[in-house]
């Protein structure tokens, strides 16, 4: 730890409690299938880390279809709605003007700003749908503490399972996971802080 | 799979309903078009001109959808199309047909029998003028026409006894150009184009686009055909390369061929983004046509799975993306010309606002673009290929409806929607009965997939998370 010391930390000796189990496997197939074996199980609150996409995890962890695609809609309707009101207002009811000969509010000259509400207000529902949705930013995670996991972006494939899950119970997750052929298995704790 | 793709020869079965029945059902209905449209062409050689036109330009769209795609694939080279791209390429290998096909139009314009282009050719001068000539086999002929189309300045400048005999040609004429400026702009925007619609420079530019088209078509499908039997890997760049220029060759080519066949209907009027719009219907109608080829070939498991749904995926996604964009220059068209008001440019619009056609208008805005967006807009929509084939079969009517719309609003003035739609149904038939025999002999004929292609494999294992 840092040299300089408060005084006020007294309790330096870390506490930790368990945050996740992590297994290692050698191969991508060798993760697929355990990950098959973790899905059946009922776990929710877990997830796998591979170098590169493996096609066909998805289907071997049973996750849903995103539900980017349903945020981004309703957020470019709610664009292409409050774009269309807030030109009617302006333009047609409160101040009434006559632009280019055309009946003021006329709907063709709406068209485009009603197309740029749509696609900025569906911009803003992806990217801040998908942020919401991949939980970012998060700017740390107890998995970090595991020092085996940088393998994850080189040459291992791994299954964690996270405290969270309802189902999680150290003795019983341990034998699931054992059960599935780890090349080893451990148990990431994280400090309380 | 990937082992297999040697093993398979992926040909269609003797006995299936593509290799057998389908270009006899197509033959018959070219027949049934050709009876129609000699019918149509006895009743009102000029009105059939527009008909043929129609019916010719709408299956030529399809077989420059199929070059397009054909070339983005190999510029591109991506591994998704590989198996999808075969289709593409007997679509795209119809072009000789559509170059036999273009020379009734060609002859018929240039005999004077066909009269949709004669405004500007009249204001070239007497040298294109004996067309009335030739007018006596059918009623009125060239003279009732070219008093039809003609501006009403332009009329009695040139040829006052046109005019003067048909007593409705001279205020069809009026209808045609409103105000003395107007017929004097109308008449110097003709002498300005009339070089380059002059006749004999216009039928050597549309001998020039088919013997560009062939020349792709025939190279590009040799190559691929060769590869099959070779599997020498080095077609694939050689295709490549060569797709950079006759992308260019394809694009300028489709754009003066839609500025001299379609858009000089209406000589005064020209529009730069014209060629686009014609373009991006063409890369919907193909996408369309191309989708329900992918699932009749999936469905009936014709390609041992080589063709499934994640191409069909890829294939219905673009064609979505093609319908924005088609709606994108579209209305940026129109928009531009209603902003500014100027009866000039107002006029091509105004003909398809009129005598029925603001129907077929309405129908292209929501049955082209409002409809498909939201019944095409989702992942689940696009993945239900029962769901996805009854939607490229509307976009593909869609598609020839916005043909329709291009063409036929020209034939009267005022424009008005007549019982002649018969005689452009037959000519329709014609073209694509001719176009569709073609091709479907050509499926029978050659590996459904590009076996020789070095990115197959890969194809075959394409595979979709998003």
């Amino acid at each position: 730890m840092s040299d300089h010391e408060t005084t006020k930390k007294e309790p330096k000796v870390a506490e930790k409690r368990p945050a996740l189990y992590l297994a290692e496997y050698e191969t991508p197939n060798a993760v697929a299938k355990a990950a098959m074996k973790v899905r059946d199980a009922g776990y929710k609150s877990w997830d796998c880390h591979t170098p590169y996409p493996l096609h066909g995890l998805d289907e071997a962890m049973g996750l849903a279809p995103t539900k980017i695609g349903v945020i981004s809609f309703v957020c470019g309707l709610m664009g292409l709605i409050g774009g269309a009101l807030l030109i009617q207002y302006a333009n047609n009811w409160d101040y009434p003007i006559i632009i280019g000969g055309k009946p003021p509010g006329s709907f063709p000259s709406m068209v485009p700003i009603l197309f740029e509400c749509t696609v900025l207000l569906t911009g803003f529902g992806t990217l801040f749908g998908m942020l919401h949705l991949l939980k970012l930013p998060m700017h740390n995670h107890p998995i970090f503490e595991s020092d085996r996991f940088a393998a994850a972006t080189d040459d291992k494939y791994f299954i964690s399972i996270e405290v969270a899950d309802s189902k999680f119970d150290l003795t019983k997750t341990r034998a699931l996971l054992e059960s599935t052929n780890p090349s080893h298995l451990e148990l990431v704790q994280e400090e309380v802080l | 799979m990937a082992t297999d793709s040697n093993q398979q020869d992926y040909r269609l079965p003797a006995n299936s309903f593509l290799a057998t029945t389908a270009w006899k059902v197509s033959a018959a209905l070219a027949a049934v078009g050709l009876v129609g449209s000699i019918a149509g062409y006895a009743a009102d050689a000029n009105r059939f001109g527009y008909s043929y036109l129609f019916g010719f330009f709408a299956v030529t769209t399809l077989m420059l959808g199929a070059m397009f795609l054909v070339l983005i694939q190999h510029m591109t080279a991506g591994h998704w199309g590989v198996t999808s791209r075969r289709i593409f390429e007997v679509f795209m290998a119809g072009a000789p047909v559509i170059a036999l096909l273009a020379l009734p139009l060609l002859a018929g314009s240039m005999s004077g029998r066909f009269g949709m282009y004669d405004e500007w050719r009249l204001v070239n001068g007497p040298g294109n003028h004996e067309s009335s000539g030739h007018g006596e086999d059918d009623h009125g002929g060239a003279a009732e026409h070219s008093a039809l189309t003609i501006g009403a300045g332009v009329a009695h400048a040139q040829e006052p006894e046109a005019a003067a005999d048909e007593g409705h040609g001279a205020e069809h004429g009026e209808a045609h150009a409103h105000t003395p400026q107007e017929q004097r702009l109308h008449h110097r925007t003709l002498q300005a184009k009339s070089g380059w619609l002059e006749s004999s420079v216009w039928v050597f530019r549309s001998l020039a686009y088919l013997v560009a088209w062939c020349l792709i078509a025939f190279l590009y499908f040799r190559w691929s055909t060769r590869q099959d039997e070779t599997k020498d890997k080095m077609l694939t760049p050689k295709m490549q390369n060569a797709s950079y220029l006759s992308s260019f060759v394809f694009g300028l080519t489709l754009t003066f061929a839609a500025f001299d066949w379609v858009m000089s209907l209406e000589p005064a009027w020209y529009s730069t983004i014209f060629g686009v719009i014609i373009f991006g219907g063409s890369a919907i109608g193909m996408l369309a046509v191309g989708c329900l080829v992918a699932i009749h070939l999936h469905k009936h498991n014709l390609t041992h799975g080589a063709v499934n749904g994640e191409h069909i995926n890829d294939l219905s996604r673009l064609m979505f993306g093609f319908i924005c964009f088609w709606t994108y220059v579209q209305f940026s068209q129109w928009m531009l010309i209603w902003y500014a008001g100027i009866p000039e440019e107002a006029t091509w619009f105004h003909r398809r606002w009129q005598g029925g056609f603001e129907w077929v208008t309405l129908t292209l805005i929501f049955g082209h673009f409002v409809a498909p967006f939201f019944l095409l807009i989702s992942r689940v929509q696009k993945r239900n290929l029962g769901w996805l084939q009854k939607m490229c079969l509307w976009l593909l009517v869609m598609h020839v409806v916005d043909l329709y719309w291009f063409v036929v609003p020209q034939a009267h003035t005022p424009a008005q929607l007549d019982a002649a739609v018969i005689y452009d149904l037959a000519a329709l038939l014609l073209c694509g009965g001719a176009f569709f025999t073609f091709v479907l002999k050509g499926f029978a004929r050659f590996p459904l997939i590009p076996v020789g292609d070095p990115r197959l494999s890969r194809s075959l294992h394409h595979h979709q998370t998003y």
